[in-house]
């Protein structure tokens, strides 16, 4: 059975502002199984994200609001770099005639899929190529 | 991590206990998955890693600079 923190993690992340606190008692929520579940799932940045703009930090304590508003600002800026890297490296494999699709996260950023870079966790940059460009790459 | 007899407190090899480490950090942070921290700062999570005393969870791991301490960020 779904959580009530898993549930209000859904409604904040894919629900609209006046839907967030469907089905939930905002005095039940143990903040601290929230961030548990959220970090587990790498989205404390999303969910900065979306409480941000969907104007409901009033309903978190202060020093939750405070800790993954900085985690998603790490985040961004990590990112930044990352998409910065995926361009360079993209560049070097055109100039070389290297067929090259991104792959995951960075495709995703890449493509704009997201609103905002700050908002996915992404661990590496993933790409495929061609195996006859194996040794060249 | 090593248990101190006297106060039944942890106290991890650089000194800082549990306690003071959770206080510095804040306690969302020592609450976070430690995959988050190791996406955030893969270099210092993988120098940890290498560490004999490193432990393995991030439980133990407190007593280290990473995950960053909350209290030197920006709001």
């Amino acid at each position: 059975m779904i959580s009530l923190e898993e549930k209000f993690m859904v409604n904040i992340l894919y629900r609209s502002e006046s839907e967030i606190l469907n089905g939930i008692d905002i005095n039940t929520v143990n903040f601290e199984n929230l961030i548990k579940l959220a970090s587990s799932h790498l989205m404390l940045p999303a969910l900065y994200f979306n409480i941000n703009k969907k104007n409901c930090s009033y309903l978190f304590p202060d020093d939750f609001i405070v800790y993954i508003k900085n985690i998603y600002a790490i985040n961004k800026a990590r990112n930044t770099v990352l998409l910065s890297e995926a361009k360079e490296l993209s560049k070097l494999l055109f100039e070389n005639n290297i067929k090259h699709i991104f792959l995951k996260g960075t495709a995703l950023l890449l493509s704009n899929v997201f609103e905002d870079i700050g908002e996915r966790m992404i661990g590496d940059i993933d790409f495929i190529i061609q195996h006859k460009d194996e040794e060249k790459v | 991590m090593n248990k101190d007899p006297k106060n039944n407190e942890e106290t991890a090899p650089s000194g800082i206990t549990r306690k003071d480490a959770i206080k510095k950090m804040g306690k969302y942070a020592a609450l976070s998955a430690i995959s988050t921290f190791i996406i955030l700062d893969p270099k210092k999570a993988q120098a940890q890693s290498a560490s004999p005393n490193s432990g393995g969870g991030s439980g133990s791991d407190l007593g280290n600079e990473n995950p960053p301490d909350p209290d030197g960020w920006d709001d």
